[in-house]
């Protein structure tokens, strides 16, 4: 058979393509099919973890734009938009230079491990996990090894079926991953480039490559507030990590109390009106008041990696600019043992 | 016949953005189309390309370009789809060839013999005819990969034919 040059085989690539085009016979479905609730997340997520599961550790609470209260945990149920919508939110993950190349790095969350997975091209890979502070930035976090440190090394996998490397979540830790390998410029930037990945109970999956991080089924992606500014559209810097690949827009949060001492309570407000406490030992639940009136109280479980904290989340959504939130940490026994402004 | 207009265009005339149905309409068959050429398997494509739509439904209010997010959306899903099966070894393609034309289907079983990486830039190379540096935009890799990536897709696929 003649060579064909890289020209002629584009014209036959494309002969091809246009043919198979007309021989795929496509029957829309109805506009339903995509848009009616799914009933199961477990299901419509392919195995990563249920929204039950994602709001198991706190229990959530939209404030309705007048003043009507929903509560979404894992036992009462929510209305389904708002179950979705707590399957698309992440609240933590930071990351950092992302290494180039198609397909190098994907994870996969099931509900209580992660599965990483490299593409070709890779030799030697690196994971270090931390734990994590709120309010840590990747270099303290990378500074404050607590767990394991685990090489794996020579490894090897084919060009296109890659290998996988399984570890199991805990919150607040750091996964950090040091890859290495015998990458063709072209295809990447740096060597030894560093991913660094922060889970816990809202962790979704995760798909970077080639400058992007791709937060699958994210609205919106957390960052750390000392981040250089973000675009709001287009390639993100390597310094930093998220995607618009997706439609997803990455947002600063919008502030954070210290948070780091043992002893210390602090209210951050995350994105929009998703708020964390971060409790102490002392501290039973979480009582919101708004304008004096008590509006919800929810639990503050203790956090399995950071055992004298406490955490619990709460969402206010349609408040009035100049609405006051309280937030008051309450032992077992109901009496307040301190209490938070939290001027929206 | 339902037109494809982005939301700029609308505003550029003063008409209504378009709904979600009329995306829906206008764009599900040209993107099961897409993604059959990605990832070879007729229903896997029926498959990810109903997903890209859930989630643009899921994202509606927020979505400026609602044909641009539900492509680069399935695109993902695809070059996801490609890297697990990959992985587990479960390439899925249809099977006999498509067409009963010699050149055709060879050239296309040829493809689908092809790693992920290829197929997929080959497909928005020359299937969608995008430039290079689209194609680099729409992966999230830089024009100098996208290239060597259809150079190397296409010396597979010369390997493959021959």
């Amino acid at each position: 058979m003649t060579m064909l040059s890289d020209d002629e085989l584009a014209g036959r690539l494309r002969r091809t393509y246009d043919a198979v085009a007309a021989s795929t016979a496509v029957v829309t479905p109805p506009v339903s099919a995509v848009t009616s609730p799914r009933p199961d997340p477990v299901d419509a997520s392919g195995g990563r973890p249920s929204a039950w599961l994602l709001v198991a550790a706190s229990l959530l609470l939209v404030l309705g734009g007048v003043g009507a209260l929903t509560w979404i945990s894992p036992d009462d149920g929510g209305p389904a938009s708002s179950i979705e919508q707590l399957t698309t939110r992440v609240r933590h993950a930071t990351l950092s230079a992302i290494p180039a190349g198609f397909g190098l790095l994907t994870i996969e969350s099931t509900a209580d491990t992660d599965t990483l997975g490299f593409g070709d091209g890779v030799r030697e890979l690196t994971i270090r996990t931390h734990r994590q502070q709120p309010g840590d930035s990747i270099e303290t976090a990378g500074g404050n090894p607590v767990a394991v440190r685990a090489t794996v090394a020579e490894v090897t996998g084919s060009e296109d079926a890659g290998f996988s490397v399984r570890w199991v979540e805990q919150p607040g830790v750091v996964v950090e991953v040091l890859a290495d390998g015998s990458w063709r410029l072209a295809e990447v930037v740096d060597i030894a480039d560093q991913i660094v990945m922060v889970t816990d109970e809202t962790w979704a999956r995760l798909t970077a490559s080639a400058g992007f991080a791709t937060v699958d089924d994210a609205d919106r992606v957390v960052v750390d507030e000392r981040s250089p500014e973000i675009p709001e559209a287009g390639r993100m810097d390597r310094s930093l990590a998220g995607s618009l690949q997706t439609g997803v827009r990455i947002q600063l949060w919008s502030s954070y109390g210290p948070g780091t001492d043992d002893d210390t309570r602090s209210v951050g407000r995350w994105v929009d009106d998703v708020y964390i406490v971060t409790a102490t030992d002392d501290d039973a639940s979480i009582r919101i008041r708004r304008d004096g009136i008590t509006i919800a109280e929810v639990a503050a479980p203790r956090d399995p990696s950071m055992p004298h904290r406490r955490f619990a989340s709460f969402e206010a959504r349609g408040l009035d600019a100049g609405a006051e939130l309280t937030v008051e940490f309450l032992d077992t026994s109901g009496t307040v043992l301190h209490r938070l402004e939290v001027p929206r | 016949m339902v037109g494809c207009v982005s939301r700029s265009e609308d505003a550029a005339v003063g008409a209504a953005a378009p709904s979600f149905a009329t995306v829906y309409a206008d764009r599900y068959a040209p993107l099961v189309r897409l993604a059959r050429m990605i990832v070879g398997s007729h229903a896997v494509a029926e498959e990810l390309t109903q997903e890209a739509f859930v989630r643009l439904y899921g994202a509606w209010e927020r979505v400026d370009n609602p044909a641009g997010f539900v492509h680069t959306a399935l695109v993902n899903l695809c070059r996801t789809h490609l890297g697990r099966a990959a992985r587990t070894e479960t390439r899925a393609t249809d099977g006999p060839a498509p067409t009963g034309i010699g050149e055709i289907d060879e050239t296309w079983n040829a493809l689908c013999r092809l790693p992920a990486k290829y197929r997929l830039v080959l497909a928005l190379r020359f299937y969608e005819d995008l430039s290079e540096a689209d194609v680099a935009r729409v992966l999230g890799l830089r024009v100098g990969t996208v290239k060597a990536q259809t150079h190397r897709g296409l010396a597979r696929l010369r390997e493959e034919l021959s």
